[in-house]
């Protein structure tokens, strides 16, 4: 008797080569927030965010320039970013709100939320997850994750307060961003994306049964299970169409990744020059970057031995050098008859005021680009903070995101004005 | 005796009393007590606290307002208000207004409970999903690192409400899902082999350059090579490398010889760890000490990936580039009469579950190369010189796939099989029809039997019944029960021995939980309940996060490797020996090697390998507060925190946590060169009210353990990098002879607890600790219930705490009495 499922055809089946190939290469870039796909992507100038924590600290007597105001005299750090002197705002005395808890603060950033460090802490949205629900549809990618680092930090959290897996090696994202695959693997891509929407399917239509047995309580965390479902069957949706799209060329060849964790700098290097094509092609318009400085860590907690200062201070010239490039880099790319820098707000900081105490006030923070009017030292009060989440509401607005709150920001930032 | 002394008693008595009134409550009128003794305070216009009782409603089906009243009920209960300065109601008053404030909380949180239950629909965290998928397909492949890290509530990351499930989480699960189940059907046969190399197989397998490397360190005699020099990773001898990811034994036939008799330690270890891994020792297997002329086969069990090759390295040896240097060059060659390290043999055995994974997935169906499938299922004679096929080969292009001429009944046959296993509970026909369908409408699509069903099992890895842990409210089923004694122990699923007995209906009696949990905890895999436990409890997860400052030059790798270990064997050997809870806080015995005992100044430790010691009087150590391991992971990598320390105390070990800092507090900056101590900074918090009611329980702890430094060694005098200004001496460290340090102001380490009672050090503090056995064992019943139930504990809760403490304190206050009490509690064996 012939059974219906005896199989003739060809033995290496489409699944098996998925196996190989496909599956891998499309998921991680799904783990970030995704709209539904086609909005319009409208006549405005495409604005662009870029947010960067350093998670050690960082030196506050050689980042702070002492003097407030458009004529201050550069600190040691912000003399290596002197080039960009008119393209880029410091502050002093500002901090998140009831966010601390040391170390812990590092994973509040961008989202702002209070308490880390106490016991059943859950993050808040991220300000660029916040901004990919909203702007992310008019790229490939709505937001890239990315990370310099050796754990599994990461910058960008879901509204659920889930962290977002990081990408971390710079090489995989030059793939991922410019390599086209073949035909071949092109529709092995849309195969696998095909069968990741069946499976969604069906262990979603699994929960909705499981739930009529449950509690209220019950029910509502397998509604989060669902919901969630139903959120990555979009993401696949509108990663499908992308899928028959090209991807942009670029005359930039792939880099090759540094293993060594001590060469942070240099692998920083790596990820601001990829990154810097990831804009330049308008492939995504909003990037995280966790750059996790944890070699140094040692002499973070330098006790004010002079000794230990210098070497440290020589690591973070370092850093800030790298980031000079990266906005050199941005200022030099034409678009329209801007410059990258000028659509790309560029937010550079770190959680901790002074690694050496540990203490999450006062942070060193500061923002380039992105079309605001800059070239100021805005000093608040360094004894009762201004709220830092204030400036990303700015932000969001530069962005074109109509809000007058995020996290515990509940305006701009006084004295930040548009260009 | 004085009062203050008796002062925990009275109250235990009183909240006991408040808890047990539950259900016959006294009518709840708190208004004439709150009159007379707290709305001076707490009332009108004078909100100190924020807290104004007399517009606190009893309102407690509100969470908030429930929250609220029971701070009030633990603040009066425990006597800490109305403040000690003030006047104070009369104990019956007291008794009273307690009795029936309690009875209103506790029958509120039990009716909450009979409707929903404490733990809500539990997602199981990235640790518990690792080892569950490696117990079910026998795999060691690294899962956890493809999901998102997990939130943590009350102190544990397996606590329901932290743990959200996202977009992000599903699209990890399925690449969790598709990594594992690549693990599980290997593209080539792999069986369980030894493989066993004689010292000079081993140097004669190896590459022309890497033997070059070697031979020079290294003599024979016959078939045994003896290694003369300290060689490592690549250089040294290593066993034969793994086929493919797996659990695998490896052993090795070992003697130290030309040592004068003397035994010598040695590393085994894995060649391929990058150099952060290696700074945090994941590369280190174990270590042994190898005795003299005497052979001995040592054998250690590890998870390894595939291509991986273990080493040996002889630790005493001198380091090959000083042999070098010290013989110009010279090969040691045979007749060399120095100390060596000889192997007779190293062998390596596995992948041990070779096999389980596709038992457990295709049952007994056979396998052929893709390449030969069709023609096996049209009936075609295949030829079968591919069972001769080089690994991989051949089957990376053409991989083994299960034969089945009977599809779509197989795909029932297996699923059936699979899902209740998985599910950790018997699977209705509706839930494996939808499974059976899904599986068949693949087939019908196209697939290969082997794609389609491997869609099926990853639908169910990804599915909600294997990922969230789902019970009805009310007291569980014996299926739950199974699955929380296998989730609690061993971090995964139960096994054939649980579910059988849960089928049967028996697991709950009394004497077969207990039976069980006895088999649950000496299996190996209770290991793993171990480590999550402590890991969290006492922080051990972090022991590498901090690495020392160069200012402490004695920690090395050797240090680092020993201390935690302390803290692991000493768990383990209260939990074995049903020691009582208070062996925490102060023993006469530890766990040390050579290395820790000379960290701690202890003479006549011999070897690598930790033993049980007996501490001499006056050696101040004794109890986990003492362990390095501990005192290192509680400070930062300069100085000591006080604070840090004494918060870490009264959460982990007293069990009642500080409230967090006020948000407006400075940090306080430390000084390490020696102008001024944390400890003068501190002082200044006994003068501000605001700051002493909490300073006044972390102080005490904080300052006590001021005598131990950074990486847990006792100190008299802080330490400094330079010269102090003043009154500095550079002295040789007792342990350490000829390492030399700067020393500055002395260490105060006096204090006195909040009841007034004072300390002249730790040995004193300890002492102190232990007037309240109660409060040890109720703080790790706590502990014990949350990370079992996943949930935190509730005000109806706390009847079965005491209740458990009750039980635990008649049999000598034991741990495994007390673990086997929890088990045992209504807390465990309901929803």
């Amino acid at each position: 008797m012939n059974s219906p499922y005896v199989i003739t055809r060809a033995p290496l089946s489409r699944r098996t080569f998925l196996r190989g190939t496909g599956v891998a290469l499309t998921l991680p870039f799904l783990d970030a927030m995704r709209p539904a796909f086609g909005a319009d992507a409208g006549k405005a100038p495409p604005r662009r965010m870029v947010c960067i924590e350093t998670n050690m600290g960082i030196l506050p007597q050689f980042f702070f320039p002492e003097k407030a105001g458009k004529d201050y005299a550069a600190s040691p750090y912000l003399e290596r970013l002197a080039a960009h002197r008119n393209q880029m705002t410091v502050f002093s005395g500002v901090s998140h709100p009831g966010v601390t808890g040391a170390h812990a603060a590092e994973k509040c950033f961008i989202t702002g939320t209070p308490h880390p460090e106490r016991g059943g802490f859950r993050n808040w949205i991220s300000l660029d997850q916040f901004a990919a629900e909203r702007v992310g549809n008019h790229t490939r990618y709505p937001s890239l994750v990315l990370a310099m680092s050796s754990e599994g930090q990461t910058l960008s959290y879901t509204r659920s307060g889930a962290p977002i897996p990081a990408e971390k090696s710079p090489k995989k994202l030059f793939q991922k961003l410019f390599i086209q695959g073949n035909p071949k693997e092109v529709a092995a891509n849309v195969e696998a994306i095909k069968q990741g929407r069946s499976l969604l399917d069906f262990v979603g239509d699994q929960s909705k049964r499981l739930n009529r047995s449950l509690s209220k309580a019950d029910q509502v965390r397998m509604d989060q299970y669902y919901t969630s479902v139903r959120e990555l069957e979009q993401r696949l949706h509108s990663s499908e169409e992308w899928e028959y799209k090209p991807k942009p060329v670029v005359t930039a060849k792939a880099p090759d990744d540094i293993d060594d964790a001590k060469e942070f700098v240099a692998k920083t290097r790596l990820m601001f020059d990829v990154m810097k094509l990831a804009l330049e092609t308008d492939s995504t318009r909003l990037i995280s970057l966790f750059i996790d400085t944890v070699v140094i860590h040692n002499i973070t907690h330098h006790g004010n031995r002079p000794e230990v200062l210098g070497e440290l201070r020589g690591h973070e010239e370092k850093q800030f050098d790298a980031l000079n490039g990266f906005l050199t880099a941005l200022a030099g790319t034409k678009e329209d008859n801007q410059s990258l820098l000028d659509r790309t707000m560029v937010l550079y900081g770190t959680p901790m005021g002074s690694a050496n105490s540990h203490s999450n006030v006062n942070l060193p923070v500061l923002l380039a680009g992105g079309g605001f009017k800059h070239g100021q030292h805005l000093a608040f009060n360094t004894t009762n903070n201004y709220p830092l989440t204030n400036l990303y509401v700015s932000m969001l607005q530069r962005l074109g995101i109509e809000t007058d709150q995020f996290s515990t920001g509940k305006g701009t930032l006084r004295g930040l004005e548009l260009a | 005796m004085t009062s203050s002394s008796l002062r925990p008693l009275l109250w235990c008595g009183i909240l006991w009393a408040g808890l047990t009134g539950a259900t016959s409550a006294a009518e709840f009128k708190p208004a004439s007590f709150f009159a007379s003794h707290c709305t001076e305070c707490h009332g009108g216009d004078a909100k100190k606290g924020g807290l104004d009782l007399t517009a606190l409603k009893p309102d407690f089906a509100a969470r908030e307002t429930f929250a609220r009243w029971e701070k009030v009920f633990d603040r009066v209960a425990r006597g800490e208000m109305p403040p000690k300065k003030s006047a104070q109601p009369p104990p019956a008053a007291r008794e009273a207004f307690v009795k029936s404030l309690g009875g209103e909380l506790h029958a509120i949180s039990a009716a909450q409970q009979r409707e929903a239950g404490r733990v809500v629909v539990r997602r199981m965290n990235r640790v518990e999903y690792e080892q569950t998928v490696h117990d079910l397909f026998g795999i060691t492949v690294p899962l956890a690192e493809l999901l998102p890290e997990d939130n943590a509530a009350a102190g544990f990351d397996n606590v329901s409400s932290a743990l959200e499930t996202s977009a992000t989480h599903l699209v990890r699960y399925q690449q969790a899902a598709d990594r594992a189940l690549a693990a599980a059907l290997p593209a080539w046969p792999l069986t369980n082999t030894v493989r066993r190399w004689t010292g000079r197989q081993f140097l004669e397998s190896r590459p022309k350059p890497n033997r070059e490397g070697t031979a020079p360190f290294v003599r024979f005699e016959g078939d045994t090579i003896v290694l003369c020099a300290r060689l490592y990773k690549h250089g040294s001898v290593t066993t034969p490398p793994t086929p493919a990811p797996g659990r695998y034994r490896i052993r090795a036939s070992v003697r130290a010889v030309n040592t004068g008799g003397k035994t010598i330690p040695m590393l085994v270890g894995k060649i391929s760890s990058d150099r952060f891994a290696h700074e945090k020792l994941q590369h280190v297997l174990d270590h042994f000490d190898v005795p003299a002329d005497r052979t001995r086969v040592i054998e250690v069990e590890a998870a390894l990936p595939a291509g991986e090759q273990v080493y040996l390295e002889g630790m005493d040896l001198p380091f090959f580039q000083d042999q070098k240097k010290q013989r110009n060059g010279e090969p040691v060659g045979d007749d060399f009469k120095g100390p060596g390290l000889a192997v007779d043999w190293i062998e390596l055995e596995g992948p041990l579950d070779a096999g389980l994974g596709y038992a457990r997935l295709f049952g007994d169906l056979p396998q052929v190369p893709s390449r030969y499938l069709a023609d096996t299922l049209a009936g075609k004679p295949v030829r079968d010189d591919w069972k001769k096929w080089n690994v991989p080969g051949e089957f990376t292009k053409y991989p083994l796939s299960p034969v089945s001429t009977n599809a779509a009944a197989d795909a029932e046959r297996l699923l059936r099989a699979f899902l209740p296993r998985a599910f950790r509970r018997p699977v209705s026909d509706e839930t494996a029809a939808h499974f059976i369908r899904f599986a068949h409408a693949q087939l019908d699509a196209g697939e290969t039997f082997g794609d389609a069903m491997r869609a099926a099992y990853k639908a169910a890895l990804c599915s909600p019944h294997f990922l969230l842990y789902v019970e009805k409210p009310g007291r569980l089923d014996d299926f739950a029960v199974a699955a929380r004694l296998a989730r609690l122990f061993w971090n995964s699923l139960p096994d054939d021995e649980l579910t059988a007995l849960a089928a049967k209906g028996e697991l709950t009696k009394p004497a077969t939980l207990r039976a069980q949990t006895e088999r649950l905890l000496r299996d190996a895999k209770a290991r793993r309940f171990a480590a999550s436990f402590t890991g969290q409890w006492l922080d051990l997860r972090k022991f590498q996060d901090m690495k020392p400052d160069a200012l402490y030059l004695e920690y090395d790798d050797l240090l680092a490797w020993a201390m935690p270990l302390e803290t692991t064997k000493f768990f383990d050997e209260v939990l074995a020996r049903d020691l009582p809870t208070s062996t925490f806080v102060h023993s006469d015995w530890t766990f040390l090697n050579a290395r820790l005992a000379q960290h701690y100044g202890l003479p006549g430790v011999l070897g690598m390998e930790p033993c049980r010691v007996n501490l001499p009087p006056g050696s101040r150590r004794g109890g986990i507060l003492t362990h390095a391991s501990l005192l290192k992971l509680t400070t930062n990598a300069t100085y000591t925190s006080p604070v840090k320390r004494g918060a870490w105390v009264l959460e982990r070990i007293i069990g009642r946590p500080p409230p967090p800092p006020p948000a407006d507090v400075a940090a306080i900056e430390p000084d390490i060169r020696g102008a001024t101590t944390l400890r003068e900074q501190l002082d200044k918090h006994k003068n501000v009210p605001v700051c002493a009611s909490c300073h006044v329980h972390i102080d005490p702890p904080g300052f006590a353990l001021e005598s131990y430094d950074v990486v847990g060694g006792w100190r008299d005098r802080y330490r400094v990098k330079q010269p102090p200004p003043k009154g500095g001496d550079y002295v040789e460290l007792a342990n350490y002879p000829g390492k030399k340090v700067w020393l500055a102001r002395p260490v105060e380490p006096a204090g006195e607890m909040p009841d007034g009672q004072a300390f002249a050090n730790i040995d004193d503090y300890k002492r102190l600790l232990l007037r309240d056995p109660d409060q040890l064992t109720r703080n790790l019943a706590q502990k014990l219930l949350t990370y079992a139930t996943g949930a935190d504990l509730q005000f109806a809760d706390r009847a079965v705490v005491e209740q458990i403490v009750s039980d635990v304190r008649k049999q000598n206050h034991g741990f495994r009495a007390l673990v086997h009490a929890v088990v045992a509690s209504p807390v465990f064996l309901s929803k």
